[in-house]
């Protein structure tokens, strides 16, 4: 309490300046119409810009919930175009089944998650088993082939890509019947070796490589790539060819899985006969 | 009492000649109305010096209130002068003489001289008009008629104090 008046002893002259001028203050902005005027429109000006800039950072913040809003709508229209084209005949799958009426399953997809810079690269697709995905089906772009179904679970599912030491898959040269495998050898993710070219084929520079439909896991016919270079393979008979595909595999957001009327059925006869 | 009677009295007559005769004075010469003569403020100004801080900022706070009333300008003047209140203790500390200031004296011609009195109200006045101006006009978009404004008036106000204390030789 003695310290109380005390402070106000050594301070109480600054209190009652401060008191009276805010008094005196509010009497000049309450009675004086310019004055009023003034004050009223410079404190809107002042708290408008506030309240712009909290808008903005609240704005801000909310912008992680719009954007996965809006992938989820994304996903959905883009979903209903496919739906909506593969109803109408007129797609890119009218090719599929115009040459290979065996395809009985599109399943579109999002890709979840995916490696691109290893040397065994993969894809996490978004649907699983629930969706009707099933190990061993293709995967393809609307401009080619991307992978095989390598495993799967309820929802998710993990696709091998062209782009891995291991993939291996049977193509043709369109128009000409000899075949081989295309392989990854290089680290350009466009760049694909067709391997077992036989040297009598005369293949030529441009020329279309598609799926031979040999496999189970592609239908014949889907446009691959295309002949950059033909180089003789050291020491054999066969042809090494340099393939570039058509697809951009490290852009890829949305595939489609599609399934081969038996397909399954033919690998499990293959995998019997390379038991026995 | 009779003393207080003094300020009293010398209140209303200051006040009365600031608000029935000065506030009619019209200075301005066609756009030029930059003039405006103010000598209430004389009234804190000749406050005896060791009266207590409180009562200043009271007297001024009444002293602008009543000017104020009759300028239709409720505030702007009492702004002003509780500003110059408020800072007077401090400025005549700043200015103070070698000899310090006498017990009981008051700041006039008599007992102070011209320079000491003359850079006294010079100071306050320039402050009060300044604050009053700005108060005034009430937007930082004119500072050139605040400027303006308060320089011609703070002159002609100045001179028009020291008129006051030359004709009318306040003893106290």
């Amino acid at each position: 309490m003695r310290n109380l008046l005390l402070f106000l002893a050594k301070y109480g002259h600054l209190l009652l300046f401060l008191i009276l001028e805010i008094i005196c203050f509010s009497l000049i902005i309450q009675f004086n119409d310019s004055q009023k005027e003034t004050w009223v429109n410079s404190v809107n000006l002042y708290t408008g810009r506030v309240q712009e800039r909290v808008n903005g950072v609240n704005n801000y913040l909310k912008l992680q919930q719009l954007n996965d809003s809006l992938s989820v709508e994304n996903a959905k229209l883009l979903q209903q175009i496919i739906d909506f084209k593969v109803d109408l005949k007129d797609n890119a799958y009218q090719n599929f089944e115009s040459i290979d009426t065996s395809i009985h399953t599109i399943i579109p997809t999002r890709v979840c998650d995916k490696t691109i810079r290893l040397r065994n690269n993969y894809f996490t697709l978004c649907k699983g088993s629930k969706q009707g995905i099933k190990k061993g089906m293709g995967v393809v772009s609307k401009q080619g082939i991307v992978g095989v179904v390598k495993s799967v679970t309820d929802h998710y599912s993990d696709v091998i890509l062209l782009l891995h030491s291991q993939s291996r898959t049977s193509v043709s040269i369109k128009g000409k019947q000899y075949f081989g495998n295309l392989v990854w050898r290089t680290n350009d993710h466009s760049l694909m070796k067709m391997e077992a070219v036989p040297k009598y084929a005369n293949v030529s520079l441009a020329d279309t490589v598609i799926t031979s439909g040999y496999s189970t896991i592609f239908p014949q016919g889907l446009e691959v790539g295309k002949v950059e270079s033909i180089n003789d393979e050291q020491g054999g008979n066969n042809y090494e060819i340099d393939v570039r595909l058509f697809n951009n595999i490290e852009l890829l957001e949305y595939v489609y899985v599609i399934g081969i009327d038996h397909g399954l059925e033919v690998q499990e006869l293959y995998s019997k006969k390379n038991s026995n | 009492m009779g003393k207080n009677l003094k300020y009293v009295i010398r209140f209303l007559a200051i006040v009365l000649f600031q608000v029935l005769l000065l506030k009619r004075i019209d200075l301005s010469y066609q756009n030029f109305n930059y003039i405006h003569i103010f000598i209430y403020p004389l009234f804190l100004l000749l406050l005896p010096f060791q009266w207590s801080k409180f009562l200043y900022l009271i007297i001024a706070f009444v002293l602008g209130i009543s000017v104020d009333l009759f300028y239709n300008s409720l505030g702007v003047h009492a702004f002003a002068s509780v500003f110059i209140a408020f800072l007077r203790p401090y400025i005549l500390r700043l200015i103070e003489p070698r000899e310090g200031y006498n017990k009981d004296s008051t700041p006039t011609l008599f007992k102070m001289g011209f320079a000491w009195l003359f850079i006294y109200t010079s100071i306050l006045i320039f402050i009060h008009h300044l604050i009053y101006f700005s108060m005034e006009v009430f937007s930082p978009q004119y500072p050139f008629e605040i400027i303006l404004r308060t320089i011609f008036s703070f002159i002609v106000s100045l001179t028009t104090i020291m008129l006051v204390h030359f004709i009318f030789r306040p003893k106290s």
